[in-house]
């Protein structure tokens, strides 16, 4: 009698428990299914129900797959309620977004529990489902207007909302309240005018608004705390229903210095380069002048000296022919001089005209003239081959006739005067040479070789106007080249240049 | 109207009296006894050739040498050049034009324009002589004129 007492009594309480925990489901805002071990429909609650728009009697005892057309045969839940939940016996906040018949693309959040039951009944499953697609959007606007507000607030151009007759500031961000020197509190709903002069500038940006309901690249002056105005630029869109304003704009006060500045710089240049090519274009008829102009004179000097010799030649005795020579060769010499001159200031100012030349031709030219000239010197040239180079010709020609020159110049005093022209291929360059076994000289002054009337010889055999070997340096390195000698008194001396393999293309 | 002169000419165009004086002397002294008519500018040089300045007419027939400085008052030797060698009848007499420019662009434009010879006016005396001298050996005794 006890235990049946006692049984009865366990009975009732179990009882009360489940009508208990059946209360709390059922009274359970959120949708939630009671499953068998089988997976099952035991039971549903009522927000169930009437969420996923089915039946009591369409549900209980049916697979939870196969309930509500198939609706929950979510792969996803699947994979929960087969494989997850009988090795954890729960699983939480699984989120699952589906596309439902009634409710259409929906987020619901899934939470289940695997509910131990004494040893012999089977175990039972709460499948708690929450529809979070609202929540989930919320959440994203709210986190995109953080995004939003966070892009206005760091944004390094000014921003900022004004009522739609431009009356008064609504809102700024930080960086217009900085190009103002004004903080937000100092700025924000005060009236519009604390910040922007010309009233007319901006009377008439209000009318474009109202007109066209956006202005771009409106240029305006602002007017800073301290009474700076600087200039800049905006774009504003209208939004009459909201009633306001709303804008971005760049200070360019600088970059309109800086233009300025460009501009005054670039006109400056623009002038400079005018006046140099005037000089120039000077420069190069004062040249012409004095080629043409002071050698007329010298070949009156020169030609009537001989003139008088000639005619007069019974009358004059052997001093004043002394004498008369003397006044031809300063003639002469003056008019080698202002050839010299010349070619040096035509290597100077003269734009290469690049080309390819074969080296051998010149070379060979200059060699058939020198012993056109000279043909009782035993003099040996000899020319190695030399390839073709990208050079301007004349200047090239200007080049080797110098050294050449030079090299039959300073071997005058040799019983057998050699001269060798050659060619090395370098890397990136073409390296000359042009060497002879003539007077030489000091290494000491090998600086002073290519200096401008710098002579390194006072012998009267070797008269020149020291500005050959100037030259030359000049057009070697217009070309891009370098120059330089090695010698010995008395034995000799070779001069290198080089020339680039390949010219640049902006030369 | 149209001067036929058989005797051979040469037209010296210098402005500079010296010049003038040393190319004289020059020639008489290389036996060159041609007639010498010497033009002192460009214009002067167009109205022996043409008349006048202006005129399209060829007055001066061969046979004929010109020996034409660049440099000179009025009209330049290039344009004188220029209204010789773009004449049909005037393009056929030899020009040589004796300057004292080495300009390489005055060498090239007076080939281009038709000059048949650039002789740069050298200081020296002897050399000038020469020149001279080979000018009126190939002008006037080697070089068969078309008539």
């Amino acid at each position: 009698m006890q235990n049946f007492t006692d049984l009865e009594q366990k009975e009732q309480t179990v009882q009360t428990a489940r009508e208990y925990a059946e209360s709390i489901v059922e009274t359970l805002r959120e949708p939630l299914i009671v499953l068998d071990a089988d997976l099952k429909v035991i039971s549903a609650n009522r927000t169930f129900y009437q969420t996923f728009k089915t039946k009591p009697e369409e549900t209980e005892g049916k697979l939870v797959y196969d309930i509500g057309n198939q609706q929950w045969n979510i792969p996803k839940l699947r994979e929960l309620l087969e494989e997850i939940l009988p090795k954890n016996t729960s699983f939480d906040n699984f989120e699952v977004e589906h596309d439902f018949p009634h409710l259409g693309k929906r987020i619901m959040l899934l939470n289940a529990r695997l509910i131990p039951q004494p040893p012999a009944k089977p175990r039972i499953i709460l499948l708690a489902i929450e529809d979070i697609t609202e929540r989930k959007r919320v959440e994203a606007l709210r986190e995109s207007e953080e995004k939003f507000r966070n892009l206005v607030e760091n944004a390094s151009i000014g921003i900022f909302r004004e009522k739609i007759d431009g009356s008064v500031v609504l809102d700024a961000n930080p960086k217009f309240c900085d190009m103002l020197g004004l903080t937000r509190e100092e700025f924000v709903g005060q009236p519009s005018a604390i910040a922007w002069v010309n009233p007319e500038r901006r009377e008439e940006m209000v009318r474009l608004l109202r007109e066209t309901g956006s202005v771009n690249n409106y240029e305006i002056d602002i007017r800073t705390k301290s009474g700076e105005i600087r200039t800049v630029i905006m774009s504003i869109t209208a939004y009459p229903k909201l009633g306001y304003l709303e804008g971005g704009l760049q200070d360019i006060t600088d970059r309109k210095q800086m233009e300025h500045k460009l501009n005054e710089a670039y006109q400056k240049i623009k002038t400079h380069t005018k006046e140099l090519e005037m000089i120039n274009e000077n420069l190069d008829s004062f040249a012409y002048s004095v080629s043409h102009d002071l050698r007329a004179p010298l070949r009156a000097i020169s030609g009537f000296a001989q003139v008088l010799k000639d005619t007069h030649g019974d009358k004059i005795d052997e001093e004043m022919r002394h004498y008369l020579n003397r006044i031809s060769e300063g003639a002469q010499k003056m008019g080698q001089l202002i050839d010299d001159l010349l070619g040096f200031s035509r290597a100077t100012r003269s734009e290469i005209k690049y080309e390819t030349i074969n080296v051998e031709n010149i070379v060979n030219d200059l060699v058939k003239a020198y012993r056109d000239v000279e043909p009782d010197r035993a003099i040996e040239f000899i020319v190695n081959p030399l390839g073709e180079v990208e050079a301007d010709k004349e200047m090239l020609k200007v080049v080797f006739s110098n050294l050449l020159q030079n090299a039959v110049k300073f071997t005058i005093d040799r019983k057998k005067a050699r001269i060798e022209i050659g060619r090395e291929q370098k890397e990136d360059h073409i390296q000359f040479l042009v060497k002879d076994n003539g007077i030489g000289f000091d290494m000491k002054y090998k600086d002073k070789l290519f200096k401008a009337f710098q002579r390194l010889q006072t012998d009267e055999r070797f008269s020149g106007t020291g500005i050959g070997l100037t030259t030359v340096e000049r057009i070697v390195s217009k070309h891009g080249g370098n120059i330089w000698a090695n010698g010995e008194v008395d034995k000799g001396a070779e001069f290198y240049f080089t020339l680039p393999s390949k010219r640049h293309v902006d030369d | 109207m149209v001067k036929m002169d058989k005797e051979i000419e040469i037209l010296l165009v210098e402005d500079n009296a010296t010049d003038e004086e040393l190319a004289t002397i020059a020639l008489k002294k290389h036996n060159i006894k041609n007639k010498l008519k010497i033009a002192r500018d460009g214009v002067e040089a167009l109205e022996y050739l043409f008349g006048s300045v202006d005129s399209e007419t060829l007055k001066c027939f061969g046979p004929l040498v010109i020996l034409l400085d660049l440099k000179l008052p009025r009209i330049n030797g290039l344009e004188v050049l220029r209204r010789i060698k773009s004449h049909p009848e005037a393009k056929k007499i030899p020009v040589v034009i004796l300057t004292s420019s080495s300009e390489e662009k005055d060498i090239l434009e007076s080939y281009q324009l038709g000059a048949n010879s650039y002789i740069r006016k050298p200081v020296d005396f002897n050399q000038f002589e020469e020149a001279i001298n080979q000018i009126g050996l190939y002008w006037l005794v080697l070089n068969k004129q078309s008539s």
